[in-house]
C-alpha cells in the first residue's frame, strides 16, 4: 500500500495547521485514499493505476486547501473585550465582564491563586507602609499646636553610652516646673497597667498617671464633666472613651461615680475625647498624680524614684 | 447574471445541497467519510461524485457548525477511523429542510449494484438529488 501522507501533508502545507490539527486530517485522508486504492485493486486495476486514480482524490487540490482554509481559519465570533464603548447599559456590560472575569480566573486557577496572593502581598505592604506613613506624617497629633511641644529629659553619664536620657522623680520635676525659663508649660505622666477592681468583671487597664496642667499642656479638653484641678485630693478620675461607652455604655450621668483600682477607690469626674488616648496611645483611665502615694507612699518625696516623663510646650 | 456569478452561484448551491444530503445521510447512524462518498455516488447513480478534496472540508464546515461530530472510533483488528454523526442541531437544521422539501429521507436503502458500502440494503430509490 502507498504511503499516501507526504502527499497529503504537501498540499496542507500552506495551511500552516496546528500539528495536531493536521496530523488528524492526513490519518483521516490517508485512510479514505487506502479505502480508494484497495477498492480499484480488487476491481481490476493495476497498481500504477490504481495509485493514479486514488491520487485524482486530492486532485483540484488548490480548491481543497482553500475550502479547508475556510473552514479551518474560520474567523471565531468576536469575545468580548474588557473596556469597549459601548455605552448600552452598564449595568449589563458590567455583569458580562464579571462573568467573563470570574471564568478566565477558574479557567486558569494557578494564575488565579499566583495573581491573589501577588494582590494580597502588595496590599497587606502598602496597608502596613501607609498605616506608618500616616501615623507619623499625614495625621496630625491630636493636639493643639503640636509642633510647641517635646519631651524633657534628664541626661545621666553612662560609662560605655555617654549620656543617657532619664525619666523624673517628684521632687526634681518640681524643680524643673518651679525655675523653668525655657518652656511656656511643662508636666509629667507616667503609664502603667492597673487592675480595675470592685467589679463583677474585672479588666486590665492601661492607666495614665498625670500632674497638674498636663491636659492645659496638650490642649485636650474633655466631653463630659471636667478635668483635674488642683483642688482635687488625688482621688478624681477621668474615664477614656472607650472605656466609658465600654463599662458605662456612654451615660452622660457617669459623673461622680465610683471606680476602683487595684481597691482604691475614685470618683468619675469626666470623660476625655474619643481620639485621645495618652501618651502611648493606649490609656483607658487617668488620674492626677496626687493619686500616686495611694499605691506607693513615697513616691512623690524621693528625689531618686524616678518614673516619670515630662513633656512641655515651647 | 455574468458568467463568474452564475459559476459561484452553481458551485454554492451545490455545497447547501451536499451539506444537507450528509446531514440526511447520517440521519440514522454514524459513517465515517469514505462510506458517505461511497453512499452519494451510489445514490445519485454515479451523478454526484465527491472526491477526498472536496468531501472532508464539507464534513470538516459541518462539524465547525455543530451539525455533526466527529470522533475516533477503534476496532478490535482494525485501524481506527473517523466517524460522524448528526448532532442535536444537526436533526434540527435537517428537519427543516425536510419540512420545506428541500431534500428527502436520505436512510432509505441504497441499489443493490455494490456500489453502496452499506451491504445488506435493498434498492428501492433513495436519496436524489
Amino acid at each position: 500500500m502507498p504511503d499516501w501522507k507526504p502527499e497529503i501533508r504537501r498540499r496542507l502545507a500552506s495551511l500552516r495547521l496546528e500539528p495536531t490539527r493536521e496530523a488528524a486530517i492526513i490519518e483521516e485522508l490517508s485512510q479514505h485514499l487506502d479505502d480508494c486504492y484497495a477498492e480499484l485493486l480488487a476491481g481490476g486495476a493495476t497498481e500504477a493505476e490504481a495509485s493514479q486514480q486514488t491520487l485524482a482524490e486530492l486532485s483540484g487540490s488548490e480548491i481543497f486547501a482553500r475550502e479547508l482554509r475556510r473552514v479551518e481559519w474560520q474567523v471565531a465570533p468576536e469575545p468580548i473585550v474588557l473596556g469597549t464603548n459601548r455605552r448600552t447599559n452598564m449595568i449589563a456590560d458590567l455583569w458580562q465582564d464579571l462573568r467573563f472575569g470570574t471564568r478566565m480566573l477558574l479557567k486558569k486557577p494557578g494564575f488565579s491563586l499566583i495573581a491573589v496572593l501577588t494582590l494580597s502581598l502588595g496590599i497587606g505592604a502598602n496597608t502596613a507602609i501607609f498605616s506608618v506613613v500616616s501615623a507619623l506624617l499625614l495625621r496630625p497629633l491630636p493636639y493643639r499646636q503640636p509642633e510647641q511641644l517635646v519631651k524633657v529629659f534628664r541626661v545621666q553619664p553612662d560609662p560605655t553610652k555617654g549620656m543617657l536620657p532619664s525619666l523624673w522623680s517628684h521632687p526634681r520635676f518640681e524643680m524643673l516646673r518651679d525655675q523653668n525659663q525655657s518652656f511656656a508649660a511643662v508636666a509629667g505622666f507616667n503609664q502603667s497597667p492597673y487592675n480595675l477592681t470592685g467589679t463583677d468583671a474585672p479588666e486590665r487597664l492601661q492607666m495614665e498617671m498625670v500632674s497638674d496642667g498636663y491636659f492645659p499642656l496638650l490642649g485636650v479638653n474633655t466631653i463630659v464633666g471636667r478635668s483635674f484641678t488642683a483642688e482635687d485630693a488625688g482621688t478624681a478620675a477621668l474615664l477614656g472613651y472607650g472605656l466609658w461607652q465600654r463599662r458605662f455604655g456612654g451615660d452622660p450621668q457617669v459623673l461622680g461615680k465610683a471606680i476602683e483600682l487595684e481597691t482604691q477607690a475614685f470618683t468619675i469626674v469626666g470623660v476625655l475625647p474619643p481620639d485621645f488616648r495618652g501618651q502611648s496611645g493606649t490609656a483607658d483611665i487617668w488620674l492626677p498624680m496626687r493619686a500616686a502615694p495611694k499605691f506607693v507612699p513615697t513616691i512623690l518625696t524621693d528625689p531618686n524614684d524616678h518614673w516619670f516623663q515630662v513633656a512641655a510646650r515651647r | 447574471m455574468s458568467l463568474i456569478d452564475s459559476v459561484k452561484l452553481d458551485r454554492e448551491l451545490k455545497k447547501g445541497s451536499a451539506e444537507l444530503l450528509i446531514l440526511s445521510l447520517l440521519e440514522s447512524r454514524q459513517r465515517h467519510g469514505y462510506e458517505v462518498r461511497k453512499l452519494i455516488e451510489a445514490r445519485s447513480d454515479g451523478v454526484l461524485k465527491f472526491n477526498a478534496a472536496s468531501l472532508y472540508p464539507l464534513l470538516y464546515r459541518l462539524e465547525k457548525r455543530g451539525w455533526v461530530e466527529g470522533q475516533w472510533v477503534e476496532k478490535a483488528g482494525q485501524r481506527r477511523r473517523r466517524y460522524y454523526k448528526l448532532t442535536r442541531d444537526g436533526r434540527k437544521v435537517l428537519a427543516a429542510q425536510l419540512a420545506f422539501g428541500v431534500v428527502r429521507r436520505g436512510d432509505q436503502p441504497c441499489d443493490g449494484a455494490g456500489k453502496c458500502l452499506t451491504g445488506n440494503q435493498k434498492s428501492d430509490g433513495g436519496w436524489r438529488a
